[in-house]
Parts: C-alpha cells; sequence; structure tokens
C-alpha cells in the first residue's frame, strides 16, 4: 500500500462526498455515510503509519545488507556500498520516517539486484551467486510480510458481483 | 478544444455536442441523436450506445453505434484511437468478428479526447465470474474464441493500413520491445522501488523468446474482451492495445490465471491442450510451450504494473475512484505470484 495517508483519506472523503452520498436515497444511510466523512475527517490529521510492521522490514531489510558487505568485502567492482545515512533508524521515530527509510533501503536493495543481473565480468560466479541467494531470500520474505498484512481482496464484489442479479452490458 | 478531463466526458451535453458535430462533418447532414447510454466505466476508454438518423440522399438512415472516447486523466493516457480503427477497419472480413468502424479521430477538436465511432454489434459480454453455460456453448465459444484468435494471427497485415503500426519489431526483438514497454511504464508511474519486481524484470530479460512470426497482437484477448449472442461470438473487443508482435503474447495472456477463477479451463472455456492443439492447426504455428509460460509471466507483471499506475493516478489526484487504491494494495499478491509463476518454467 503506496499511496499517502492523506492522499487516501481525500480521496475516500471526496467519493464518499461526490460519488456515493449523491445515490443514496435512504435518509438513514445519508447520515450514516456524512458520519463517516466527519469521522474521516477527525481522524486525518491524528493518523500515522503503524511502527510495528515497519520496524521488522527496516531489520530485515538491514540484515540483507549487511550480509551483502560481509560476502562483497574484498570483491573489486562489487555491489553499492550501503549508504551511511541508512545504517541506523530515524530520530524521532514515526510511521512517516520509516516508511522513507524502508522505501531508500528498498532502493539500495534494487541497485543491488541491478548489480547482480549485470555482475562485472572480474567478479567470480559463486560470488554473485552468494549475494543473489540473499537478495532472493530477502524479496521472498518481504513479499510475504506485505501478503500477510492483506485482507482478501474484494475484486468481485468491486466487479459489481454483488450476488444480486446484474446485467454484463458492453458495447 | 482542450483536453476534457473523465468528469468532462461523463458530461451528456458535452458528448452530444461533439456527436452533432462529428456526424455533420462526416455524414455531411444533421443527424437526430437519440438517448445516450453509457456502458459500465472501467478504468479507461469511456463507451457510449446511442440511435441516429439523417436523411441521405438515398433516403432516410437510420444506425445504432457506439462511441468510444480516450480520456486525457485516464489510467494509460494518452490514449490513441488510429491504431485501433486502422486494424479494425483492416482486419474485418478476415475471420475475425469485428464491429464495423466508421469514424475516428486523435485530435481534441470534438470532444477534448480522441474517440472512434463503430456499429452497436448484439451480444452480451460474458465475464470470468458467475456465468452458467451448459457444455455445449461452452464448447462452442471456447472453439471461436481459439479460431477467431488464430485468424487475427494468421491475418497478413503486410499491404495494409497496418503497416503503420511498424515500429521495427522483429522475431527477435518482439518479446525485449514489450519488456522495454513495460517497464518503461513501470517506471513512470512507481511511488518506490520493489526488489522482487526487479528481480522478475532481470528475469523477462533473461528469457526473451524468438518469435516465430510477427503478428498483429490483439493485446487484451480474454474472456470479458467478446459478445456473444447465445453460443456464436459476434465480436472482438477492446482493442486499445493493439501492436505487432509475437502472436504467444496473447496465447499467454488468454492463459493467466485471473481468467478463470477455480477452473483449469482457459477464459473458463477451453482446455489449455485443445486450445492449443486448434490454434496449431489453424495457424501452422507450433505453440511453445516455454514463449506461453514467458508471456505468461510478461502479462502478471502487466498486472503489477497496471497496479502501480493505479497508486499514482489516484496520489496525483487524477481521480478519487477508490477501485484504484483498492486494486493497487493487492500488488504484494502479484508479486507472490510472479514468483511461483517463474519457479514453474517448463
Amino acid at each position: 500500500m503506496n499511496n499517502s495517508l492523506d492522499r487516501l483519506f481525500a480521496g475516500i472523503i471526496a467519493s464518499l462526498g461526490s460519488e456515493i452520498i449523491p445515490r443514496l436515497e435512504d435518509e438513514f444511510a445519508r447520515g450514516q455515510a456524512y458520519a463517516a466523512i466527519d469521522l474521516l475527517n477527525n481522524l486525518r490529521p491524528r493518523i500515522d503509519w503503524a511502527v510495528g510492521p515497519l520496524t521488522v522490514q527496516i531489520a530485515a531489510q538491514l540484515a540483507a545488507a549487511r550480509r551483502i558487505e560481509e560476502l562483497a568485502q574484498g570483491v573489486q567492482q562489487g555491489p553499492p556500498a550501503l549508504p551511511p545515512a541508512l545504517a541506523a533508524a530515524p530520530d524521532p521515530v514515526s510511521g512517516e520516517s520509516l516508511r522513507q527509510m524502508r522505501d531508500q533501503l528498498d532502493e539500495h536493495l534494487c541497485r543491488v539486484i541491478e548489480w547482480h543481473n549485470q555482475p562485472p565480468e572480474n567478479v567470480s560466479a559463486a560470488q554473485v551467486a552468494a549475494i543473489r541467494a540473499v537478495t532472493a531470500q530477502y524479496m521472498q520474505e518481504q513479499v510475504r510480510r506485505e501478503v500477510s498484512l492483506l485482507p482478501k481482496p474484494l475484486f468481485g464484489e468491486i466487479a459489481g458481483n454483488t450476488g444480486t442479479a446484474k446485467p454484463s452490458a458492453k458495447n | 478544444m482542450s483536453l476534457a478531463s473523465t468528469a468532462g466526458l461523463l458530461d451528456e451535453n458535452h458528448v452530444r455536442a461533439g456527436l452533432q458535430r462529428v456526424l455533420r462533418q462526416h455524414i455531411g447532414a444533421e443527424a437526430k441523436i437519440g438517448a445516450l447510454k453509457r456502458f459500465p466505466v472501467g478504468y479507461s476508454w469511456l463507451t457510449y450506445g446511442f440511435d441516429a438518423s439523417w436523411d441521405s440522399g438515398s433516403g432516410p438512415q437510420r444506425r445504432e453505434l457506439i462511441l468510444r472516447l480516450g480520456p486525457p486523466d485516464g489510467l494509460f493516457a494518452p490514449y490513441l484511437a488510429a491504431p485501433q480503427f486502422i486494424t479494425l477497419q483492416a482486419v474485418r472480413n478476415s475471420g475475425v468478428p469485428v464491429p464495423e468502424v466508421h469514424w475516428y479521430s486523435d485530435s481534441h477538436e470534438a470532444f477534448g479526447a480522441p474517440w472512434f465511432i463503430c456499429e452497436k454489434v448484439s451480444g452480451r459480454a460474458p465475464v470470468m465470474w458467475g456465468e452458467s453455460f451448459d457444455d455445449e456453448t461452452r464448447a462452442a465459444l471456447g472453439e471461436q474464441l481459439a479460431d477467431a484468435l488464430a485468424a487475427l494471427h494468421r491475418f497478413e497485415w503486410r499491404g495494409t493500413a497496418i503497416e503503420t503500426l511498424d515500429d521495427g519489431v522483429t522475431v527477435n526483438n518482439a518479446a525485449r520491445a514489450q519488456v522495454d514497454y513495460w517497464e518503461q511504464a513501470m517506471r513512470r508511474w512507481e511511488l518506490r522501488r520493489l526488489p522482487m519486481a526487479e528481480a522478475v524484470l532481470g528475469w523477462l530479460r533473461q528469457h526473451c523468446p524468438v518469435a516465430p512470426r510477427i503478428s498483429v497482437v490483439h493485446g487484451d484477448y480474454r474472456i470479458g474482451n467478446f459478445l456473444a449472442e447465445g453460443a456464436r461470438i459476434t465480436a472482438i473487443l477492446d482493442w486499445e492495445l493493439v501492436h505487432l508482435g509475437d502472436p504467444h503474447e496473447d496465447l499467454g495472456w488468454m492463459c493467466q490465471r485471473t481468467f478463470r477463477p477455480g477452473t483449469p479451463l482457459i477464459c473458463t472455456l477451453i482446455r489449455r491442450e485443445d486450445l492449443y492443439a486448434r490454434y496449431q492447426s489453424l495457424t501452422g504455428i507450433t505453440v511453445s510451450p516455454r514463449a506461453v509460460h514467458f508471456y505468461e509471466v510478461l502479462g502478471l507483471f502487466k498486472f503489477y504494473v497496471i497496479d502501480v499506475g493505479a497508486e499514482r493516478c489516484f496520489e496525483e489526484g487524477r481521480h478519487n475512484d477508490l477501485r484504484l487504491p483498492s486494486m493497487s494494495a493487492q500488488a504484494p499478491r502479484l508479486l507472490l505470484q510472479l514468483e511461483k509463476l517463474i519457479a514453474e518454467a517448463p
């Protein structure tokens, strides 16, 4: 989930106000929708991303980056070094600052992947394979961590398949 | 006229004024335009149905027509009408069921967006969820889906207007050109880089197949993008991603798991081996399972890039459509599926 919190709040509030409420005919349902807008407006300046999952994610990124540095010691034209600014957690810690650090660490690991996808000729295949194994394990775990936070998608319902009969008109 | 937003293109008065103008220009008479019917809103081209009647030298005319508009703030904007119009015109009567196209323009003069007008075709678009075909209908639709694709891929586009779509694609660079195209889209849209996406891109670059020939590729060939009346496919729709390339690309796309939820039948209609056999016998192309697998991976990667595009579109405030962030929030699931699909390489 990469959209900014503020944009998500703004979009949900705008969609409720301009797309949903005008189409609601039931007075109680309209009142509920306006209350939802009111609550979202109240939450908007008070909400930040949860620190817990981001801290776990950053710990995994740093572990991978440091393991790569160990494996790359003494390698000429080795993978990009971890920028010193990314070696420690931001202070003060906030969800937003951790998200920035997470993104910068992923950017760093993407550069390592670019390096091992086209390694310099002087680097041995075994050295490249060892570093590749670290990035592979990291990203497999990262994707699984992210998926573990996802609710079951409602694509069918969003597409209009809500259990009520509907025409499938097109053209 | 300046660029119109999607909201502008949803304004009936705006659309009606544009229609009056283009019909006057193309038929040389004032047309009477009936009620506009807007078809369900997708993420890109907008579709309106309408009746038009007018007096011509040969007597009164009446047509049921379709207007398609490419919104300048749509997910994949900027859009072009020319490639689809040219292709639809060229492949008509080639065995591919398509609507008859009438007029188009990529200028923003009439509607504030690219547009084309075609004949309305009867039928409805079956979807991948909740259809209950009987066995006979399912088999007939599956066979026709294979037959229409075969007809498209064996169509001799050289010497037709489709040649204008040729940007130097060859059997050797067709796959790489598509990988480059979708990588550029991802770079344009991504809010953050993800290691798994980079790794998938690396895999795609290293496994580009050589195409058996260069064909017209529909680009979004699947259930949901054709009309059927009973057991007969009446039209293949949604040609906005048409291009020249490897025919395996359409096969890989239609074989996506997304288009066959809970069933091994491709597009919920036909067994993979039956699709391959029928397609091979009609085209003379030996289907390469490795190439189909490559394009299945590329297809799943396209879904990921589309999610990235949806995220960007929403973040920039071009739309408040909540389906966009809802869809893109599921992107990690696609990356997990990509990892598994790559591991299944034949």
